[in-house]
């Protein structure tokens, strides 16, 4: 048994907690990923030039930022391949994602959301407030801080858009942002992204039905056959559709169990280039293991598919890997309406 | 649990849980497959596999167990996976007066989408919780004898019932099975997911022993 004991009525841990340089608890075999280590000197350096480059890039908060993305395009889209400083990355985010313009356009509106307009998700919501990100310590704390924004911006949203309302896995795109910046920011990169401020809107994948999801997963099971023709066919022959490993993958940006610093740098590219890389992620990460894959029965591939190795994720192998594929969702053909209607 | 090697099986059932968010199918999942239980658990988004391999009667057994998100809209996703489901766990938590009520709409969720003869065994779950206790015994009873499904109270936390309710549900299933032989030959073969293939399960997937918790 390896499940922690806690008391109910704890108010927090007494004792600090090892956490890595994210704030997650660690487990007790967690890898060294992720962790606060030492850095060489040679490192060092390198992170601070930069961190240079990108202050002058965005200016002070942010003033520069636009002139210089019409002016240099793919140099902004090559650093932010090889990943924001994470000093920066708060920001850069709501620069990239359009959610800065929104928030200065609605004074207020946050707030009133969020004080006076009642939801009839709130009890959904705080059925699900703890068990998002339970390991990471700005949401551990019962009522806490990161628990009470949580559920502030989740009960604004689903006050902001009723129709969408509140579905699980938000919650850990919510809270994947909440660790970067304030919660009206938070709330309104949210919206950037479902309403689609800058990109196609995700909303689709949260609304009755989850109609893009099932796009996504349909579109998905396309690509692998087509890109991975070995692979596919051993699914096929072992009945595995994508549903059963990589929904989470699209409703979650990959924020639901991937390794933390892997999430980062797949978030810093899926909020400048859009949902295609969340494609060309899974497509590299079933290519990385599909000599692996393609030798196992039903059950260990689902379990491989849950469970990838160390070694596939590694930002600086997986992500170059994700964009040497020329993979472009949007030309694929839509599911059949009946699959959608299912 | 050390590494439990299946070379081999009788039968392989599918089984789905379903029930509401929050009620602990994850959880009840974790016990039966792995002995753990996670206080620090996530919600699940989609569907989650595990598989257990065990004695029904003198025959070896293999459930094959597909835990399902609990939150409406996930329904989309989940239904499909009620196809070729030879049993389903219903579970409520006997602390929230709601999920029990809900269980009647998940009874009609699997009679539109599931085989219409699956066996289902409902559970009231969380029983270790009494002081919290909203819906009784007597009434998850009586709605089971109404229903005709097999009924138990389970805690996941002190592993109390979950076996017992796999075990019932997975011997309902093998007794209906080696009555009706024909049929159920047919039926057997069609919970494989590799239909007409041989699976060769040497070990399960489930034996790598790790947190449950992992970020």
């Amino acid at each position: 048994m390896e499940s922690k004991v806690v008391d109910e009525n704890d108010e927090g841990p007494a004792v600090p907690m090892r956490v890595d340089r994210f704030g997650f608890v660690r487990q007790e075999h967690s890898p060294n990923e992720g962790l606060a280590r030492s850095r060489s000197a040679f490192e060092y350096q390198r992170d601070e030039r930069r961190i240079r480059k990108w202050r002058k890039m965005i200016g002070v908060g942010g003033i520069d930022w636009k002139q210089y993305v019409r002016r240099k395009p793919h140099v902004v889209k090559r650093r932010i391949r090889k990943g924001i400083p994470d000093c920066l990355r708060g920001l850069v985010w709501q620069l990239i994602s359009g959610s800065r313009d929104l928030l200065l356009l609605n004074p207020g509106v946050y707030e009133q959301l969020v004080i006076y307009e009642t939801s009839a998700s709130e009890l959904d919501i705080i059925r699900d407030i703890s068990r998002t990100f339970p390991s990471h310590v700005f949401f551990q704390q019962r009522h806490g801080p990161g628990q009470r924004s949580l559920y502030n911006i989740l009960k604004a949203y689903s006050v902001f858009d009723r129709d969408v309302g509140y579905v699980q896995g938000m919650g850990f795109v919510a809270g994947l942002l909440l660790l970067y910046m304030s919660e009206e920011d938070a709330f309104w990169l949210l919206v950037a992204l479902l309403k689609g401020a800058v990109h196609t809107p995700m909303e689709g994948m949260y609304l009755v039905g989850l109609p893009l999801v099932q796009q996504y997963l349909f579109q998905f099971d396309r690509l692998v056959k087509e890109h991975l023709p070995k692979l596919g066919e051993h699914f096929a022959q072992e009945m595995i559709n994508p549903s059963m490993y990589a929904s989470q993958w699209f409703i979650t940006v990959f924020s639901y169990s991937f390794p933390f610093h892997l999430a980062l740098r797949i978030w810093d590219v899926f909020l400048f280039e859009g949902v295609k890389v969340v494609f060309k992620v899974g497509l590299a990460l079933l290519k990385y293991c599909q000599d692996d894959l393609v030798k196992l029965p039903f059950e260990k591939l689902i379990h491989a598919l849950r469970n990838f190795p160390e070694d596939a994720m590694n930002p600086d192998l997986l992500l170059p890997m994700a964009f040497s594929i020329k993979a472009s969702p949007l030309s694929l053909p839509l599911p059949p309406p009946l699959l959608l209607s299912q | 649990m050390a590494n439990r090697m299946d070379h081999e099986y009788d039968y392989l059932f599918k089984i789905v849980v379903i029930g509401d968010s929050g009620v602990g199918k994850s959880n009840i999942l974790s016990r039966f497959t792995r002995n753990e239980f996670c206080l620090e658990s996530k919600s699940t988004i989609g569907v989650e596999f595990a598989t257990r391999t065990l004695q029904v009667e003198g025959k070896t057994v293999k459930a094959q167990i597909w835990d399902t998100a609990g939150q409406e809209r996930y329904r989309a996703i989940t239904s499909a996976y009620y196809r070729g489901a030879v049993g389903a766990l219903l579970v409520y938590d006997i602390t929230k007066r709601q999920t029990f009520d809900n269980v009647l709409r998940w009874l009609r969720e699997l009679r539109d989408h599931a085989d219409s003869n699956i066996v289902i065994i409902m559970a009231g779950n969380k029983s270790d919780l009494k002081h919290l206790r909203a819906v009784s015994e007597q009434d998850g009873q009586a709605l089971a004898e109404k229903e005709g499904l097999s009924f138990l109270e389970t805690s996941a936390l002190e592993a109390v019932n979950v076996d017992k309710a796999f075990q019932t549900i997975l011997t309902d299933i093998y007794q209906i099975i080696s009555k009706k032989a024909l049929a159920a030959q047919e039926a057997a073969t069609s919970t494989a997911p590799g239909q007409g293939t041989t699976i060769n399960v040497s070990d399960t997937s489930a034996n790598v022993k790790k947190g449950c918790c992992s970020a």
